[in-house]
């Protein structure tokens, strides 16, 4: 049997070895053919291509659902603004807007009031008018169904909240004072139990509440009161959760059970419509007739195959049967280089950050250590994050502050505004008198050995290997623990660590949507660390009207996370993109719909001099 | 004979309780729940327990499972809402079935040939020949191997596509690569039956007899040396129809074989249930064909008339 894997693995390591021999063997020269393909790629493009233009790209995944106002994540955003449309359209950078179904808005803001203004010619793919009971009908089903972002319904729109929180509970409870004392038990028998009429009495208070929300349609205008100050409200409107949903089509397609799971269950009022839609297969989408913008739409045709692998993708790339993709960490290097790019017609590297900022969470409630600032601060001056993104994650940017870089600030970036870097990252000597005095306020002369929590993946194993041994340099053991999520949230929740792994990504374009993490009521905050004077800074902020304070609040609580070592960074996540030369005007985004193709072009004679 | 096949089939859906009570204890042993996404508010994470009854003590939700169980239905997926377990297996099985039974023609087909001629030309060059490609497809993993054959005949040669599209010849790649492991087992497994059959007294009663060369593997070889075979073919043929998650993943295929750990990770218990109750119904389905046909095969046991059993 040894002999067998021996014999096997020899085999092995030739043959990719052979391959990898072959793969740089003929890649000699390239950077002046290059040079000469872009210049006749920019004389094709003059020449008329008559065909579709066509757009093959991929997911990574299968979308959970394509109901805009259910999905919470990633590819499905992306898919839905390709079909569909709201008030405004994310723009070509991360805080831009463009005009949606509405043409426009204006602020007023004594009132803090936002007026949309409809376009007549915003129509749905079966050629109605896109109107404004289209917007509201979906936003109070969003609600209605506790859809994971109708908080970005219920907690901004006046009066939403207030609905939002009325539930056949509170019905009750009003009805019959006993109905408090009940238990949880009893109090869903009841519920279940609720005679038609207190249905019906139930329902009426309901329709109450909803025409107390401050939604109006007025005039081929939607006017909308926000009940709290936030400057990027217009921002939200562009989010799947705020898209219409045209009301016969939904009863009829959700009594099919096909609303937003099949292809016919869609009705696309954006640039795209999908016409096929094969599950963890492949997507086909095609330009929608009934776009109001469409002769500004240049791609007739996109083909999305789902493949989650990225080795595959890299094949497809390879082949010419994608004109783009994300570029894996540990494949930068390979594509950094423009022999290999030219070789495979492929532009320079998009590098971006996908505003993901990766952290280490403390038990700030149930460990004298970690609940000790110094011994956190010690373990945050000892990381060598510059190293750390040289060698083992390739391509991130260390973290030396809490909001990722280049995440929109108020009028530059945050990052811009708040510094830089809030810390100076690698100080083993700061770290090491960090360390000697909390161990003299602990009154121990040697540290114990922390639990940290970690993902069970590879790369969650590699990073925290590398911090671990900056660790032991300056004398903490840190055991790792790794652990599926699940079980790590459970532990999280009895308090049975010390440190854990956390990463966090934007809910909504504006730092509050990372502060407000450390909030002591927070549910994302697994340490639980609960601090009056963070709490209040995060409250201030939050009913602030004037946004440059608002924004000094927030740059302060910023401030507040780094002094404290409330948790500690690690890197901000870079993605990396390539397209092939004979595509243009691709978006990337860190927030919302991550890749946008409302501006791309392709060169298809190009694409198809590609193919062969 | 009919009388057994009603007792396998009772036994059948005996040993599908079981499986089914198990992986349920199983699943809700596993800690936590489906909805432990941080970005899910814990309103929506309690609205999402209700609506999937997961609020209800687990005794009560058996029991629920179960009932709906027998009336056929399989619940709706959690990690996709709305779609019903028996669409998404139904949609995704003839996928990796498609797949599974090219492997398993190309292994059966392969492997006989091969372990025959091994066979035939015991501590021959033939024979060492065919040792080394078995060795070399029950060694190197199809996750080692998927990648080699899409980067060579997809990438570098260019003969096919490197996923799974819908013409035919994109089959192939997945089907050889999913096809090398078993192909191995078979080769072995017939040259060790076909070297054993080759060394008792009826087949140098055949040879005495005057029959040629060819017409004694044919007619006395084979028969005899591929019965072992036949065992290891049911469950074999279930394993492969079913799918493989790490071939789907290279080839980008729409499959089931992905499911068996993604839904066990997400914790989507209908899912989980109804993907395990799936491949069990297979398996048993599979076995009891094998036994079934045994009896028309063995000559042994057709005489007897009872399947032996």
């Amino acid at each position: 049997m040894n002999l067998k894997r021996f014999w096997a693995m020899g085999l092995a390591v030739v043959m990719t070895f052979s391959i990898a021999m072959t793969g740089c063997s003929s890649s000699d020269d390239g950077q002046t053919v290059g040079e000469a393909q872009e210049q006749t790629n920019k004389d094709n493009t003059k020449g008329d291509y008559e065909g579709e233009k066509v757009l093959d790209y991929y997911l990574s995944s299968e979308p959970q659902t394509l109901d805009p106002q259910q999905m919470w994540g990633q590819p499905d955003i992306m898919v839905e603004n390709m079909f569909m449309e709201g008030l405004m359209r994310f723009g070509k950078d991360d805080s831009s807007l463009e005009p949606g179904v509405a043409k426009g808005y204006s602020y007023d803001e004594a009132t803090n009031t936002y007026t949309f203004e409809l376009r007549d010619d915003a129509k749905w793919e079966d050629g109605t008018t896109v109107t404004a009971e289209d917007f509201f009908f979906a936003w109070r089903m969003g609600i209605d169904t506790s859809a994971p972002y109708s908080f970005l319904i219920a907690d901004y729109i006046e009066g939403a909240g207030d609905y939002a929180a009325y539930d056949k509970a509170s019905f009750l409870a009003e009805k019959d004072a006993a109905f408090a004392n009940l238990s949880d038990e009893e109090k869903s028998a009841r519920i279940e139990a609720m005679t038609e009429a207190e249905l019906e009495e139930y329902k009426t208070i309901k329709d109450e509440l909803w025409a107390n929300v401050k939604v109006v349609a007025e005039d081929s205008t939607i006017k909308i009161t926000v009940a709290v100050p936030a400057p990027y409200f217009p921002n939200l409107t562009a989010f799947a959760v705020y898209a219409p949903v045209k009301e016969d089509f939904y009863n009829e397609q959700a009594a099919a059970n096909k609303y937003g799971i099949e292809a016919e269950g869609l009705l696309a009022n954006g640039p795209w419509k999908v016409v096929e839609w094969v599950h963890k297969d492949y997507f086909k989408l095609v330009k929608n007739e009934n776009y109001w913008n469409k002769d500004n739409i240049n791609i007739d045709v996109i083909n999305l195959k789902i493949v989650n692998e990225v080795e595959t993708r890299t094949n497809l790339l390879k082949t010419g049967a994608l004109d783009g993709s994300a570029i894996q960490s540990k494949d930068v290097p390979d594509f950094e280089d423009m022999a290999t790019l030219d070789e495979l017609n492929l532009q320079a590297m998009i590098n971006r950050s996908d505003f993901s900022i990766f952290y280490i969470d403390f038990n700030h409630f149930d460990n004298p250590i970690t609940q000790n600032a110094n011994i956190r601060k010690a373990l945050m001056y000892a990381m060598d994050r510059t190293s750390f993104v040289e060698k083992i994650n390739i391509g991130d940017e260390p973290a030396l502050a809490f909001v990722p870089k280049t995440f929109p600030g108020l009028e530059k970036t945050f990052r811009e505004e708040n510094g830089m870097e809030l810390f100076e990252d690698n100080n083993k000597e700061k770290a090491k008198e960090f360390l000697n005095g909390g161990l003299k306020e602990l009154g121990m002369s040697e540290l114990p050995a922390l639990d940290m929590l970690i993902g069970d993946s590879d790369i969650d194993q590699k990073v925290a290997e590398k911090f671990q041994a900056d660790w032991k340099e300056i004398g903490i053991t840190v055991n790792l623990v790794p652990l599926p999520w699940g079980e790590r949230l459970t532990r999280l929740q009895n308090g049975e660590f010390a440190m854990s792994a956390a990463g966090w990504g934007p809910d909504y374009p504006d730092a509050m949507t990372f502060l407000e993490l450390f909030e002591s009521v927070n549910p994302n905050n697994n340490g639980r660390y609960n601090n009056p004077e963070y709490d209040k800074l995060i409250q201030a902020a939050k009913v602030e009207e004037d946004p440059a304070k608002r924004i000094q609040y927030m740059y302060d609580a910023e401030k507040l996370i780094i002094e404290d070592a409330v948790i500690v960074p690690e890197y901000f996540r870079n993605v990396h993109f390539t397209f092939k030369k004979y595509v243009t005007g691709v978006v990337i985004r860190g927030v919302g719909a991550t890749t946008d193709f409302y501006w791309t072009d392709i060169d298809m004679a190009a694409k198809e001099a590609d193919k062969k | 004979m009919l009388k057994y096949i009603l007792k396998r089939l009772l036994m059948a859906f005996a040993t599908l309780w079981v499986i089914s009570t198990l992986t349920f204890i199983l699943m809700h042993a596993l800690p936590n729940d489906p909805f432990t996404d941080p970005k899910l508010k814990p309103e929506v994470r309690q609205a999402l327990r209700v609506k999937y009854g997961l609020d209800k003590p687990v005794p009560e939700q058996y029991v629920i499972y179960m009932k709906n169980l027998l009336k056929g239905d399989l619940g709706t997926s959690i990690k996709y809402p709305g779609r019903s377990v028996t669409d998404i297996i139904a949609e995704s099985f003839p996928k990796s079935f498609a797949l599974g039974w090219r492997a398993l023609v190309i292994a059966v087909v392969f492997g006989l040939i091969l372990g025959v001629i091994a066979a035939l030309n015991h501590q021959k060059t033939l024979d060492y020949l065919s040792i080394i490609i078995a060795i070399v497809g029950v060694s190197i993993p199809s996750i080692i191997l998927g990648p080699i054959l899409a980067y060579f005949f997809g990438v570098k040669l260019g003969w096919f596509p490197v996923t799974v599209d819908k013409t035919q010849i994109s089959l192939f790649l997945p089907s050889l690569t999913l096809a090398m492991s078993s192909l191995a087992t078979i080769s072995r497994l017939m040259r060790t039956t076909t070297l054993e059959v080759l060394g008792q007294d009826y087949i140098s009663t055949a040879k005495a007899k005057g029959l040629s060369k060819l017409q004694i593997v044919l007619r006395h070889v084979l028969r005899n040396a591929v019965m072992p075979i036949i065992t290891i073919l049911g469950p074999l043929f279930a394993a492969l129809i079913t799918g493989s998650i790490v071939v789907e993943k290279i080839f980008a295929v729409a499959g089931l074989g992905e499911y068996f750990v993604s839904t066990i990770t997400e914790q989507d218990y209908p899912m989980i249930m109804g993907i395990t109750i799936f491949y069990a119904a297979l398996i048993i389905l599979s076995i009891l064909v094998v036994d079934i046909l045994y009896g028309f095969i063995d000559p042994r046991l057709r005489i007897s008339g009872k399947g032996g059993k």
